[in-house]
């Protein structure tokens, strides 16, 4: 009875549908349609996907926009886990690194020396022209490094990889220390006899009075750098240790360099000696003069950063701070936890929006080429069709 | 552009005709038969196999097509022009059962007659019916049988089938 059933409403369901007559043009209008229809919006061509997944048709995925937008949002989203990571607390920053700073300085003024000098005298031009090649000669082999400085030099070789005791690292180290004591004064004047005891000096020291009474006070000290963990014990003895952090920095490679450098000027300096002697005319010796000045004033600032260097390796350096209970440092009143919280979000959220904008100005480029890919993809599809 | 001429040569006078069926009205039913490829025209490019498209393509008519039956409300004006038109005053006037039994699908509510509809002229499983519909298959099916419950107690149909 059933299937009787659905056999005659197939029937009389086709017979209704065939009272009508699919017009003959309607083919042709809805190809024509299609044809003039502007670029679908997003809202519709994502109904349009949804409807082929909803039935099972196989598609080729996600829009390629999701796909898009999936990549920037996660780029965006690592670069700010990544920013908000890389903000965590660390260890204090060596306070030394102006002193790095003057050196990289010494180093950059004294590369910038005028190479010659000899421009004021204009007669005896060829002598002149002589005394240039040869110093230009000179010049050549010192800055070739000290390996290609000449017989006089020996070559500095690198030290040998599983040898380290050949080149005993140059650390330069310091430590920063907050110290909360219970009598300033007393804690103050331990710590000034400290360094003295310690075969170190104060190199500075501020002291001040919180709210008229409570004493706070930092110094700093350059201690031998064989007596760097004793003094640090001893300083931790003064109180109650709130925080401390040490670092160091190696700078083998910086001093083995100097020494490089200033042995192929010094060559060079005894080059120019001997060409100083065979100079003939005033405008060569002039030249000659002139470059061998500069040399040794490179030589001289390559010696004062190699003593510095040398210096910061031999003695340490303690940033201390004393405070009593209650003079803590970089805490004001009323800068309390939520206070702090509220900067480091604030910053986190600085950080986040700038990196994003970052990561949408590097995606502009890629935009751009992806766009162009597209629309000559689609002219070419829509040629075929 | 290719892929919709096919289409189009294949499914359109189906999707026509059902349209047709639903709405009552040749005029509108040329207008789903024409939306209903240009949606689909719009994702085209993105359906790469057809297996699914005829679903698909049923699928879009159908809710194009009911979409237009509620902004229009097209529906008492249609009945009443099927009922003063061809509508079966006396069934035992109707020589074909054919057109009895479509005067008593007309009859039914449109949430059956969509159904029907969707079953027994489109073809479409009762799952496909289920995800066009925005149904869960049990109400497919009870509205099925629902439908053929009231088509079988029709008086006019069992006095067709009779004569």
């Amino acid at each position: 009875m059933t299937d009787e059933l659905e056999r005659e409403i197939r029937r009389a369901l086709e017979a209704k549908a065939l009272e009508v007559d699919v017009p003959d043009d309607l083919a042709a209008r809805t190809l024509a349609a299609a044809r003039e229809a502007n670029a679908p919006r997003l809202r519709e061509r994502l109904r349009g996907w949804r409807d082929a997944r909803s039935v099972g048709a196989r598609v080729t995925g996600y829009p390629r926009w999701l796909y898009a937008g999936a990549a920037a949002a996660a780029a965006v989203g690592l670069y700010a886990l990544g920013s908000v990571v890389t903000m965590q607390p660390g260890p204090t920053p060596m306070p030394g690194p102006a002193a790095f700073e003057q050196l990289q300085r010494v180093g950059g003024e004294a590369a910038e020396l005028p190479a010659t000098g000899g421009g004021a005298v204009t007669s005896a031009e060829t002598a002149a022209t002589t005394a240039t090649e040869d110093i230009a000669a000179v010049r050549g082999r010192s800055s070739a490094g000290a390996a290609q400085a000449g017989p006089d030099i020996a070559p500095i070789e690198p030290p040998a990889p599983g040898r380290p005791g050949s080149f005993p690292p140059k650390i330069v180290r310091t430590a920063d220390l907050e110290v909360e004591v219970r009598n300033f004064d007393r804690a103050w004047d331990a710590a000034m006899n400290l360094a003295s005891r310690h075969d170190g000096f104060v190199t500075n020291s501020n002291t001040e009075q919180i709210n008229g009474k409570l004493g706070r006070g930092t110094l700093t000290m350059r201690v031998p750098a064989t007596k760097l963990d004793a003094a640090l014990r001893d300083l931790r003895r003064l109180g109650k240790l709130v925080r401390m952090s040490s670092s160091g920095a190696d700078v083998s490679a910086q001093l083995v360099d100097l020494d490089a450098r200033t042995r192929a000027l010094e060559a060079e300096e005894l080059q120019l000696l001997e060409l100083l002697k065979r100079a003939s005319g005033v405008s060569q010796v002039l030249e000659v003069r002139d470059r061998l000045n500069a040399v040794r004033q490179e030589i001289e600032s390559l010696k004062a950063q190699k003593e510095l260097y040398e210096d910061q390796v031999a003695y340490s350096t303690i940033n201390a701070t004393l405070f009593e209970s209650g003079a803590e440092p970089d805490e004001e009143p009323g800068d309390g936890i939520i206070i702090q919280s509220w900067r480091t979000a604030l910053h986190a959220g600085l950080v986040i929006v700038g990196g994003a904008l970052v990561v949408l100005g590097g995606l502009v480029p890629l935009a751009a080429l992806g766009l162009g890919t597209w629309s000559v993809v689609r002219v070419i599809r829509r040629r075929r069709s | 552009m290719a892929s919709l001429e096919r289409w189009v040569a294949t499914y359109q006078p189906v999707v026509f005709r059902a349209a047709y069926l639903i709405l009552r009205d040749a005029d509108a039913a040329e207008d789903v038969a024409q939306d209903t490829f240009l949606r689909a025209w719009r994702a085209a490019d993105r359906v790469y196999d057809e297996t699914g498209v005829r679903a698909w393509l049923y699928r879009i008519a159908v809710n194009t097509a009911l979409n237009q039956l509620r902004k229009r409300k097209r529906e008492v004006a249609a009945l009443s022009r099927i009922g003063t038109a061809g509508g079966p005053a006396d069934p035992m006037d109707e020589r074909d059962t054919a057109s009895v039994v479509a005067a008593a699908i007309e009859r039914l509510p449109d949430r059956l007659r969509v159904t029907v509809i969707c079953r027994y002229f489109l073809d479409l499983s009762e799952r496909e019916i289920a995800s066009t519909l925005r149904v869960r298959p049990g109400t497919v099916k009870s509205r099925l049988h629902e439908a053929r419950r009231l088509l079988a107690g029709d008086e006019s149909l069992a006095l067709a089938q009779q004569g």
